[in-house]
């Protein structure tokens, strides 16, 4: 059994049932996309193309980075919803191999949501704001800079997200009081990230103008720290799986 | 459980009895009546166990068992048949016969009945 | 015979709770072995620590002569008393993706089984019908061809004809002498016949273990035997 015939089989596990949100889910998209539309509207009434790049580009750099723990939770709790849990874990193969596995199946699920939000960014930036508001050569090339820095961050960040997400998963079933406060964790993680895009708004009114002056210091010792924890988490889901001292059983 | 009719064989089995017993019992039964005849070909132990559902060592062990008495015999790469000899199933036959007459002396005595009375009932009786 | 299993005094508890106390057997090769009890007596966390899916608290378990780890599972195949292999892709696809998951897989084995049931390689998993879909989980683990196989509630909630054709898809396997099975339930009336061996499971603990033709001679049968160790 090769690594990817486990990647085969956690993508068919997905295949068959489509993704419902839950009713707490149904409000979150709902909230988001009046808000996305007011948003929208009110910028697109003011006329200022660089906020509107800006809230565009941040709204999804948001969505897509909360995307990567929120799909990864919940490939790790469907194996107990959709009872294949026991099939999963009776696999001739090492657990290590088994979780990697799910871990490189989510990975690809999140990279083609990814690759879709950023390239509509990209088109909207690039093709749709310019071509609409008459931007010169340097501004386009300024806006492509910042969505360019925060698909690149948001890819960066991806696998250790998706670690943790995985983790998520098991302590939501296993601890379920604890899950809130991996939430908050993960929210103040999460809001660090304009701290370390360096993301700086000038000027006033139509004149707004956004900056990307990103701190290489905070960016390499924020992923030095994310690449460690990820390691030791996924160390310690394996361990878990090892130890298959779960806290109780169906 | 529901009768199970295979080669010859009618088995019905009791569950309030080990199985072995009663496929030795059964198989005999067949023998000695003539309803299995002589060289005639067995259903293999995997058939046998699938069809009565009965776990294959069960029926295996029954099959060693009427080997063991002659009744069987099991040609490598053949599978089992029954035997070729008329002699042990004239055995068995009388065996059941005298098994069938003892249970008969058992219930005419309990009614209080002499062999001499017996004689004569049995006389009495029509065969046909 | 050779001894595949041994479980000593394997104890377990959840969250305060001796779910299983003190339990041990054994499993030899080409035995069928029969794990009877009500709901809840425990059945399926033993098997679950059998085949080392679930860690005891005390205790040992040796399977194949050592300790169950994933490498067992080349050798034994466990079907789950509830849960989907996969429902998101058809009969044909998840013969295919078994074939490269499962070592020594033989697909024969599990099409036979497959006709059977009348499921057509076609069908989508979650479109078969309750009793199909166990039939299509027991060929899947029977295609295995493993040295145990682990059935925990097989039949639950399935009609006759499928429990019938299950038993036999058993007996079949078995048939060969080289293959065992543990199987735990808690309905004797379908498997009065396919156990060597049965044991009796009460409140977590062992109850009673013995042949089960030693067992039909001593209590009638192996639905009062049930019913008298049970009420007694």
């Amino acid at each position: 059994m090769t690594l990817a015939d486990l990647i085969t089989f956690e993508r068919k596990r997905w295949s068959g049932s489509p993704w419902r949100p839950t009713r707490l889910g149904r409000w979150l998209l709902a909230v988001i996309a009046v808000l996305w539309l007011v948003v929208s509207a009110v910028l697109a009434r003011s006329g200022w193309m660089w906020m509107r790049t800006f809230a565009v580009s941040w709204l999804a750099l948001i969505g897509i980075l909360y995307a990567a723990p929120g799909l990864a939770a919940k490939a790790m709790v469907r194996e107990w919803r959709e009872d294949t849990v026991w099939w999963w874990l009776s696999l001739p193969a090492p657990r290590e191999k088994l979780l990697l596995a799910k871990f490189t199946a989510i990975l690809a699920r999140w990279l083609r949501l990814w690759l879709l939000v950023f390239f509509y960014i990209g088109v909207y930036v690039t093709v749709l704001n310019a071509a609409t508001w008459g931007l010169s050569w340097q501004v386009v090339v300024e806006q492509c800079k910042i969505v360019l820095g925060e698909g690149l961050l948001a890819l960066a960040l991806g696998p250790f997200l998706i670690t943790i997400g995985m983790w998520m998963g098991i302590v939501r079933r296993e601890a379920r009081a604890l899950i809130a406060l991996m939430w908050l964790l993960l929210i103040g993680i999460l809001n660090f990230q304009a701290q370390i895009l360096g993301l700086k708004v000038s000027g006033q009114g139509s004149d707004i103008r956004v900056e990307l002056t990103p701190n290489y210091f905070w960016i390499g010792l924020e992923f030095f720290a994310a690449y460690i924890l990820a390691g030791v988490i996924f160390a310690g889901l394996v361990r878990w799986l090892k130890n298959r001292a779960y806290s109780r059983v169906g | 459980m529901e009768p199970i009719k295979v080669a010859g064989i009618t088995f019905r089995l009791d569950a309030t009895k080990p199985f072995y017993e009663q496929i030795v019992a059964q198989v005999c039964g067949a023998l000695a009546r003539g309803e299995l005849g002589l060289e005639e070909r067995m259903p293999s132990v995997r058939e046998l166990a699938q069809l009565l559902k009965v776990n294959p060592n069960t029926v295996m062990r029954a099959y060693q068992d009427l080997e063991r008495s002659g009744l069987l015999v099991t040609y490598r790469g053949q599978g089992t048949f029954t035997t070729n000899k008329p002699e042990p199933v004239e055995r068995i036959r009388r065996e059941l016969a005298h098994g069938a007459v003892q249970d008969l002396v058992g219930v005419m005595r309990q009614l209080g009945l002499s062999r001499e009375q017996t004689m004569t009932l049995i006389q009495e009786v029509d065969w046909e | 015979m050779t001894e595949l299993l041994r479980l000593d005094e394997v104890g377990k508890s959840f969250r305060g709770r001796k779910v299983v106390d003190g339990i041990s057997f054994t499993l030899r090769q080409g035995r069928a072995v029969g794990l009877l009890g009500p709901n809840g007596a425990g059945k399926s966390t033993l098997l679950k620590i059998a085949v080392g899916l679930i860690a005891a608290d005390s205790g040992k378990v040796q399977l194949f002569g050592g300790t169950p780890s994933w490498r067992s599972f080349e050798r034994v195949a466990f079907l789950p008393d509830r849960g989907h292999f996969t429902r998101g892709m058809s009969v044909s696809e998840a013969l295919q993706l078994a074939g490269r998951l499962y070592p020594g897989f033989n697909p024969g084995t599990a099409r036979e089984i497959l006709e059977d049931a009348r499921i057509s390689r076609g069908a989508y998993v979650n479109e078969l019908s309750k009793g199909q879909e166990a039939r299509f989980h027991l060929a899947l683990c029977l295609a295995r061809r493993p040295a145990v196989l682990v059935l925990d509630e097989p039949f639950a909630g399935l009609d006759i004809l499928s429990r019938e054709a299950m038993v036999e898809a058993v007996i079949g396997a078995i048939a060969g002498g080289v293959q065992s099975v543990l199987m735990s339930t808690h309905d004797v009336d379908d498997v009065e016949g396919l156990f060597d061996e049965v044991i009796l499971l009460r409140d977590g603990g062992l109850s009673l273990w013995d042949e089960a033709e030693t067992l039909r001679a001593r209590y009638g049968s192996l639905r009062q035997m049930y019913k008298e160790v049970m009420r007694g």
